[in-house]
C-alpha cells in the first residue's frame, strides 16, 4: 500500500516539469504568433576612426528570425558577429527575444546616418528608424568632441605602395620590387607576406621585412617593407601588380561609460576585435629592353650589372701533373643568379681543365676551376677576359685579368706523369677539337648482384670473428704467464708438477701389484714408499729424502683431513711391516696398501691443498 | 634405420632451399640482362621497368643502379637519374664511369649545386672517406685489428721481439684509429643521415609545413638534401650552405 503511494508520487513529481516546459512552450509560441517587433540600436552615437561600435538588431517574440543582409552604410565597414537570444519570465508572462549584433568599424569622419531599412519575416515587414552616428577623430573622441585631424579615411590611415628601383630595364637585369604598409596610428595584426603577380618575369622570394617610420605628406607613419628582387629573361611591356596583403585591423570596442571603461580595465579585459582588411596597391608598369647587339663582345654571357673581376692562382710552384686552383671572383651589383664563369681560352695542350665549382654570396661570385699543367714549358696563366653589360652607361665592358706567371717544375727521375682523367675526355689534347660530352654507357657485369642491404658490419660469422683476435690475445697471455711461473718459481712449479708424477708413479705401482713373485713384493712396497716421498715432498715442497711416517705429524700445519692423514700413516706402517717383516705380507695387503695409496692422493688433490 | 631417413630429409630440405636461392638470384640476373637488352635497344622505358624489377626481387649491385641512373638520365628523369648514380657510388666508389656520369649530371642541375666551404683537411678526409664503400672500409678495418692483434700475440710470446714490434703495432694502431674515423663518417653519411635527391622539376622550400607557408628557397632537380625532420607528407631538409626548410615528399626520393 504504501509502496503504491510512492509509485503514484513520483510520477507527479515527474509530469511538473514536463507540464512546466509544454507551458512555456506554448506561451512563446503565441507571442511568436502575437507580439512580433523589431528594434535597431548602436551602443554609442559617438565613435572614433578606426575604431567600431555594435549594431544590434532585435526582433521580440521570437528566436528563429534569420540574420538580415545588411545595406552598405556611409562611413561605415560591416562585420556580422553572431545572435544573441534572451527568454525572460515576469510575473508568469513570457517573452522571447533575437539580437542580430553587428560590427560596424568607422572609415570616415562626420556625422553619418545608419538609414532606415526594413526586414520582412513571414510575410511581415518590420522597418528600423535611421540613427546618427558621429565619427570623429581618435585624439577628439578621447579629449574634447569637436576637434579636428588631419587624416579622415581609413585608406589614408592604412595603404600599400608598390615600388619598384626602374621603370625602364634589361633583360637580366636586377629590378628590385618594394611593397610597403603604410600605417598611421593604427594597430594590426597578423600581417601576411604580401602576394603578387610578377606575370612571366624571375623572382626570388621576399625578404625578411623590415620595419621603419616615414613622413609622406607630412603625416609620420609606420612602414612595414618588403622587398625581392625580380629579373626578366625576355623583352617586352610589363605590368607588375596590384600587390595584395591581408592583414588583421584591432578595433577598440566602444561599450557605455562604466566603472570599468579605463584603459587600466581596458589590460584585463579583452576589450578589443580584429577586423580583418585586404590591402591592394596600384599596378606599376615596367619596359623590359633587349640587350643590345652593337658592340655585343665574343664570349659574353649575359651578365648585366655593374662588377668587378679578379684572378688568383695557387700555388704559383707546382710540377707537371700537379693541380693549380684558379679562382674568379667576381663582385658587385647584377644578377648574380644568372652569372656564368668567364670561359678561358687555355691552350689544351699545357692544360687539363675541370669543371669550376661555383659558390655564391651576397654581391659575389666564386669561381674555383682546377687547371693541371701538362708541360714544364707552361710558363703562365693566360689573361681572361670578363665581359659585362654596364647597366649605368648602357655599354658592354670588357674587364681583363691575368696573365699570371707561374712555375712548373719536371717530374723527378723515373717518376711518371699522373693526371687524373675523367674516361670521356681520353686522348682530348688533339689542338682545337672540340669533344661533345654525355653519359657513360651502361655495364653488362650482372655477376654481382646481392640481397638489399646486405652488409659486412650486419653479418654474424663476420662479427663472431672479431672476438676470435681478442679471445686468442687472452689465452695467449694466461699460457704466458703460467709458463712464467713455472720458470720462477720452484714451489709452485714442484706443486703443479705433483700428480702428473703421482699418476706416472702409481701406473709403475699398479703394475708390481699383479706379480705374484714374493721376492717383488718388496720392490711394490719401495715403489709405493717412493710414491709418496714424491708427491708429499712436490706438494708441500719438503725434501723427498727426507720424508718418513713422521711426516705425518708436520702435514697436520698443511690443513690435511685427519681420515687423510690416518690412510697415510697406515700406508707408511704398512711399507715399514713389509721391509722388517716381509715374511707377513700377503697379497690382499699389497691390495689394501695400493688402495689406500690412491686415495690419499686423490683427497689430496680434491682438497686442493 | 630412423638416423639414416632424418638425415636424408634434411639433406633434402637443404638442398631445396638452396636451389630456391639460386633460382632467385639467377632470375634476378635474367631480369637484369633483359634490362641491358632494352637499354641497347633505346627502349629506356622499359629498361627502367627491368631494372626496377630486379631490385623488387630484393637484389642489388653498383652495376645496377648505374644502369639504371643511365636509363633515367636517358628518360629525361635528371633527379632519378642522379639518386641512382648515387646509390651506385656506395657498392663502386672508385669507378670513373660512375664519376664521370655523376658529375656531368650534376653539372646540369638548374642554377648549379650549392657547394659547403671546407678547409683542406676536411676535404682530404672526405676524399679519402669518399674513395671507400661501407663494406671496403669495414673489411679493411678488420684486417688492420687482425693485423695488430697477431703483432699483440707475437710481443706477449717473444719478449726479445717487442722493442722491433713496438713500432708496427703503434703504425698499426694509428692506421685502425684512422680506419675506425673513416668508417664512422661513412656510417653516418649512409646509414644513419638520411639523404634524398630532388626528383621533381623544383620544389619550394618553406618555412613551415604548410601549403600556403612563406618560401624560402628555391630547390632544382637533382640537388641532394639532408633530411633532419619528418611531418606527414613534408621533410625539413638542410641544404649544403646549412639553410632549411619543409618541403614535400612526393617532391623528393630517398638515397
Amino acid at each position: 500500500m504504501i509502496n503504491n503511494k510512492f509509485s503514484e508520487m513520483t510520477k507527479i513529481l515527474f509530469l511538473i516539469p514536463i507540464i512546466w516546459i509544454l507551458t512555456i512552450a506554448l506561451t512563446v509560441t503565441e507571442c511568436y504568433s502575437d507580439d512580433l517587433s523589431f528594434e535597431v540600436t548602436v551602443d554609442g552615437n559617438r565613435v572614433a576612426l578606426g575604431s567600431s561600435i555594435k549594431l544590434n538588431l532585435t526582433f521580440y517574440g521570437s528566436q528563429n528570425v534569420p540574420a538580415p543582409h545588411l545595406p552598405p552604410i556611409e562611413g561605415f565597414k560591416s562585420q556580422y558577429l553572431g545572435p544573441q537570444t534572451e527568454i525572460s519570465v515576469v510575473n508568469g508572462s513570457v517573452s522571447t527575444s533575437i539580437t542580430h549584433v553587428y560590427s560596424l568599424l568607422a572609415s570616415e569622419t562626420g556625422s553619418f546616418t545608419i538609414p532606415s531599412f526594413s526586414v520582412e519575416y513571414k510575410g511581415q515587414t518590420f522597418t528600423s528608424k535611421p540613427i546618427l552616428v558621429e565619427i570623429v577623430q581618435e585624439d577628439a573622441a578621447r579629449r574634447s568632441p569637436g576637434a579636428s585631424g588631419n587624416t579622415s579615411n581609413l585608406e589614408d590611415r592604412i595603404f600599400l605602395i608598390l615600388h619598384i628601383d626602374k621603370k625602364e630595364a634589361y633583360v637580366n637585369d636586377v629590378i628590385s620590387v618594394k611593397v610597403r604598409l603604410y600605417m598611421d596610428n593604427i594597430s594590426v595584426r597578423d600581417i601576411q607576406y604580401p602576394e603578387i603577380d610578377f606575370r612571366s618575369l624571375q623572382s626570388e622570394g621576399f625578404k625578411e621585412p623590415k620595419r621603419s617610420q616615414e613622413v609622406l605628406n607630412g603625416v609620420m607613419y609606420d612602414v612595414i617593407e618588403f622587398e625581392t628582387d625580380i629579373f626578366a629573361v625576355h623583352p617586352g611591356e610589363f605590368i607588375l601588380g596590384p600587390a595584395e596583403l591581408t592583414c588583421n585591423l584591432v578595433t577598440r570596442k566602444k561599450s557605455r561609460q562604466s566603472f570599468f571603461d579605463d584603459d587600466f580595465f581596458d589590460g584585463f579585459f579583452d576589450r578589443y576585435e580584429k577586423y580583418p582588411l585586404r590591402l591592394q596597391s596600384l599596378e606599376v608598369p615596367l619596359t623590359v629592353l633587349d640587350l643590345p647587339s652593337e658592340g655585343r663582345p665574343k664570349g659574353f654571357n649575359g651578365a648585366v650589372g655593374n662588377y668587378k673581376f679578379y684572378l688568383e692562382a695557387n700555388p704559383k710552384e707546382v710540377k707537371v701533373g700537379d693541380p693549380i686552383t684558379l679562382k674568379m671572383r667576381i663582385l658587385g651589383e647584377g644578377n648574380f643568379k644568372t652569372l656564368s664563369p668567364p670561359s678561358p681560352d687555355f691552350s689544351e695542350d699545357e692544360f687539363k681543365i675541370y669543371e669550376p665549382e661555383v659558390q655564391q654570396g651576397k654581391g659575389v661570385k666564386e669561381f674555383e676551376q682546377v687547371l693541371i699543367p701538362k708541360k714544364e714549358s707552361v710558363t703562365e696563366i693566360p689573361q681572361i677576359s670578363f665581359h659585362y653589360f654596364d647597366t649605368d652607361k648602357r655599354a658592354y665592358k670588357t674587364i681583363v685579368a691575368g696573365p699570371i706567371p707561374i712555375k712548373v717544375n719536371p717530374l723527378a727521375e723515373g717518376e711518371e706523369l699522373k693526371v687524373f682523367e675523367l674516361p670521356e675526355s681520353r686522348d682530348a689534347f688533339r689542338k682545337g677539337e672540340k669533344l661533345g660530352r654525355d653519359i657513360i654507357f651502361i655495364k653488362d657485369n650482372t655477376e654481382k648482384l646481392r640481397r638489399r642491404g646486405s652488409y659486412l658490419y650486419r653479418s654474424k660469422p663476420f662479427i663472431f670473428i672479431q672476438v676470435v683476435p681478442m679471445a686468442l690475445i687472452i689465452l695467449v697471455s694466461i699460457y704466458q704467464k703460467r709458463k712464467e711461473r713455472l720458470e720462477t718459481d720452484v714451489r709452485y712449479a714442484r706443486r703443479m708438477r705433483a700428480p702428473r708424477k703421482a699418476k706416472k708413479n702409481l701406473a709403475h705401482t699398479k703394475e708390481l701389484l699383479g706379480s705374484a713373485d714374493k721376492d717383488s713384493r718388496g720392490v711394490f712396497f719401495d715403489a709405493v714408499f717412493k710414491t709418496l716421498q714424491e708427491y708429499l715432498g712436490d706438494k708441500f715442497h719438503l725434501t723427498s729424502g727426507g720424508i718418513t711416517a713422521d711426516v705425518v705429524k708436520d702435514l697436520a700445519k698443511f690443513d690435511v683431513n685427519s681420515g687423510t692423514l690416518d690412510k697415510l700413516k697406515e700406508c707408511f706402517e704398512n711399507c715399514d711391516r713389509a721391509r722388517y717383516a716381509p715374511k707377513e705380507i700377503t697379497q690382499t695387503d699389497m691390495r689394501s696398501t695400493y688402495r689406500l695409496l690412491e686415495e690419499v692422493i686423490d683427497e689430496m688433490e680434491r682438497a686442493k691443498l | 634405420m630412423r638416423a639414416k631417413v632424418t638425415i636424408l630429409t634434411l639433406l633434402c630440405a637443404v638442398l631445396f632451399a638452396a636451389s630456391g636461392l639460386c633460382g632467385s638470384v639467377t632470375q634476378a640476373k635474367n631480369i637484369f640482362y633483359l634490362g641491358n637488352v632494352s637499354y641497347d635497344k633505346e627502349d629506356f622505358k622499359d629498361a627502367i621497368a627491368q631494372y626496377e624489377e630486379v631490385l623488387r626481387t630484393g637484389y642489388e649491385s653498383g652495376e645496377l643502379y648505374y644502369n639504371l641512373g643511365n636509363a633515367y638520365f636517358k628518360n629525361g628523369s635528371l633527379g632519378k637519374a642522379i639518386v641512382n648514380y648515387l646509390k651506385a657510388k656506395r657498392f663502386m666508389p672508385g669507378d670513373e664511369d660512375l664519376r664521370s656520369n655523376l658529375s656531368y649530371a650534376r653539372s646540369l642541375i638548374r642554377e648549379g649545386v650549392v657547394s659547403p666551404k671546407f678547409s683542406w683537411f676536411e676535404s682530404l678526409f672526405l676524399r679519402v672517406v669518399d674513395a671507400f664503400s661501407l663494406n671496403g672500409i669495414t673489411l679493411v678495418t678488420a684486417c688492420v685489428y687482425f693485423a695488430l692483434s697477431a703483432v699483440f700475440i707475437l710481443s706477449i710470446l717473444f719478449k726479445n721481439l717487442r722493442p722491433k714490434i713496438n713500432y708496427a703495432a703503434a703504425s698499426l694502431a694509428l692506421s685502425l684509429l684512422l680506419c675506425i674515423a673513416i668508417g664512422i663518417s661513412k656510417f653516418n653519411g649512409e646509414v644513419l643521415e638520411k639523404k634524398a635527391v630532388i626528383t621533381a622539376e623544383a620544389a619550394d622550400s618553406k618555412f613551415e609545413p604548410f601549403e600556403d607557408a612563406t618560401i624560402f628557397f628555391r630547390l632544382n632537380e637533382g640537388e641532394t638534401v639532408i633530411i633532419v625532420d619528418e611531418r606527414d607528407n613534408w621533410y625539413k631538409v638542410k641544404r649544403p650552405d646549412g639553410r632549411q626548410g619543409w618541403i614535400k615528399t612526393e617532391v623528393a626520393e630517398l638515397l
